[in-house]
């Protein structure tokens, strides 16, 4: 395991970015198919040793999922697939081969709430008719849960238990509904805290926490501007823009795991998220209702069928936003981290440097990118990579290097030297966009982290063995705010109300 | 009666592709395989076992028999008895 006194004199010199090749908006609406598919569509992962007080030895991953919601996106609001799964994955051999995954599967039930309309029972269009509290929920009309399943070995065929509530070995957790708005639950922060569930984990001593529930969207990104042929000024002020993003919520599922459960014969463990769907469905011309329309035994409106087949896949930021060419964004999607040599062009000789050349005139670091094969496919030796090593692309932390305090934290990551951040894992604090712009326009060319390799361990820009571009810290104007996060499980920020009626009643 | 079903088109697929021959004996196939887009479907949605793969496609080739017919899946759509 590394020391952080290793590390720190290697950030001073080299101020080393270790990014994903690309930037922009994470992964949200990233590719073409997915578009139609929201529910299902992977738009963050986060992996980090916890920082809250007293977690020290955790590991938290989060995946988020259905994007830019707008919080007042009544009456059905942003509810799961319950004919999906949503997975994290978890390699911590160097295989690019899952050894452990965290299944989510999602139940939503409906009480069908009626109301009493000249002496007959209407159902209601709603999904609540009255306020709702973490200890009362009888007005709410449409129920959420889900089970979160540890899959040992293959995702598809290995070993499969249950997680499940610490002290009563119940497997079913309940999803908060999402923040209708201050009439219908008037705290939500304290809502929500009703459905952080410590969970027994199958063959791990200790237990865990479990969350999956709305929360404000924690990415932040100037994205129109940056989609508008980069229309900003990326060598401004870090803080020049807006996040364009932070007035929408997202869906998380975020599980802390003891880091020994996580880890193999190493600290470091690679991650990335993915959600499948059946992969046969038939819409149904006359969908189930109600005893109101005589068509209560009806089916639903579409049957699914057929083997669970996979539709998103994210594990570092940005990659298949930006880095991944258009033609290939939903075969990435469908993806497996093992077989990822398909897509090696686009990290040793990316085209956003190319496109950043032709719009600004900055020259792009040379090709083949060694530096981006070594942060985006390896992990770096001596931080974030294993002994052995299957390049692929995931999310890798090294769960020896302790976490760095709330307060302390630097949202550069490494590239500030705050070696518990991206690309060490990724904290909901970190600016991956500006990290990622950066790396993307030659920081790391030849880069020395921690003399690991003669030369460099990061790897040259074709010829070009030293930083490129003068080490400018690339960005799109967007900066985190920390006070826009907890600093405790699980860390995403309660999410913005659909509607502020006390507020707006004062 | 479903797995029955599923059990006839995947052997029929399986038929089509000359999948029972040796591959030392004789060239891969390379046509397509034909396989009813209508079955195709109806076999998946009766074996939804979670352990499985899925099913490859970019070597079948889809006929639509059923474009115009708007029962072609009354049997899977049927209310729940």
């Amino acid at each position: 395991m590394l020391s952080r006194l290793t590390l720190l004199p290697a950030a001073c010199a080299a101020a080393t970015l270790l990014a994903s090749a690309g930037t922009m908006a994470s992964s949200h609406r990233e590719a073409p198919f997915i578009t139609g598919m929201p529910k299902v569509d992977g738009t963050d992962f986060y992996m980090f040793n916890s920082y809250e007080s007293g977690r020290e030895g955790y590991v938290t991953l989060i995946a988020n999922y259905l994007p830019l919601q707008d919080a007042y996106g009544g009456p059905n609001y942003f509810s799961l697939d319950d004919d999906a799964i949503y997975e994290i994955h978890i390699d911590n051999d160097g295989n690019a081969e899952e050894n452990i995954t965290f299944r989510f599967q999602f139940n939503t039930e409906r009480r069908d709430l009626a109301v009493d309309v000249g002496g007959t029972s209407v159902p209601v269009p709603l999904i609540n008719i009255g306020a709702v509290t973490g200890q009362n929920n009888d007005a709410q009309n449409v129920l959420e849960s889900f089970t979160v399943e540890m899959v040992t070995g293959d995702r598809r065929t290995g070993n499969v238990q249950n997680l499940t509530k610490a002290g009563s070995g119940d497997s079913s957790f309940a999803k908060p509904l999402d923040n209708i708005g201050t009439k219908s639950i008037d705290d939500y922060e304290a809502y929500a805290d009703n459905f952080i569930y410590d969970v027994t984990i199958p063959d791990c001593p200790m237990p865990g926490r479990v969350f999956a529930g709305q929360r404000q969207e924690g990415f932040v990104v100037n994205l129109g501007e940056v989609f508008d042929l980069v229309a900003l000024n990326p060598l401004g002020a870090r803080d020049s823009r807006r996040n364009i993003i932070a007035d929408k919520n997202i869906t998380s599922l975020a599980l802390e795991v003891p880091a020994d459960c996580l880890t193999g014969e190493n600290t470091v463990i690679g991650g990335w998220t993915t959600a499948s769907v059946r992969q046969a469905t038939v819409i149904n011309p006359a969908p189930q209702g109600s005893e109101t329309t005589g068509s209560s035994n009806a089916k639903g409106p579409a049957v699914k069928g057929g083997a669970f087949t996979q539709v998103s896949r994210l594990g570092s930021p940005l990659v298949n936003e930006v880095v991944i060419g258009l033609p290939d964004k939903d075969r990435f999607n469908s993806s497996e981290p093992k077989d990822d040599g398909q897509f090696a062009t686009y990290v040793t000789n990316p085209s956003l440097p190319a496109l950043v050349e032709i719009l600004f005139g900055v020259p792009a670091p040379e090709t083949p990118r060694n530096d981006l094969v070594t942060v985006f496919l390896t992990g770096v030796p001596g931080v974030t990579q294993l002994p052995t090593v299957t390049a692929s692309e995931m999310l890798r932390l090294n769960t020896g290097i302790p976490a760095t305090a709330a307060g302390g934290q630097n949202d550069l990551g490494v590239a500030g030297g705050d070696f518990a951040g991206f690309p060490n894992g990724r904290r909901p604090i970190d600016d991956v966009v500006d990290i990622a712009l950066t790396a993307a326009e030659g920081f790391l060319c030849g880069a020395d982290v921690n003399g690991e390799a003669a030369g460099g361990e990061i790897g040259s820009c074709g010829t070009q063995e030293m930083q490129v571009n003068g080490g400018a810290i690339v960005n799109d104007g967007a900066l985190p705010n920390a006070a826009d996060y907890l600093t405790r499980f699980p860390y995403l920020n309660t999410p913005l109300p659909g509607a502020d009626n006390v507020a707006a009643a004062e | 009666m479903r797995y029955l079903l599923a059990t006839i088109i995947s052997l029929s697929a399986l038929v089509l592709s000359g999948c029972f021959g040796s591959d030392n004996d004789r060239p891969r196939q390379q046509a397509p395989v034909a396989i009813n887009y209508t079955a195709f479907v109806k076999a998946q949605l009766a074996t939804s076992g979670d352990t499985r793969d899925p099913v490859p496609i970019n070597d079948t080739r889809f006929i639509f028999r059923d474009l115009n017919n708007p029962n072609a899946y009354d049997d899977v759509l049927a209310a729940e008895k």
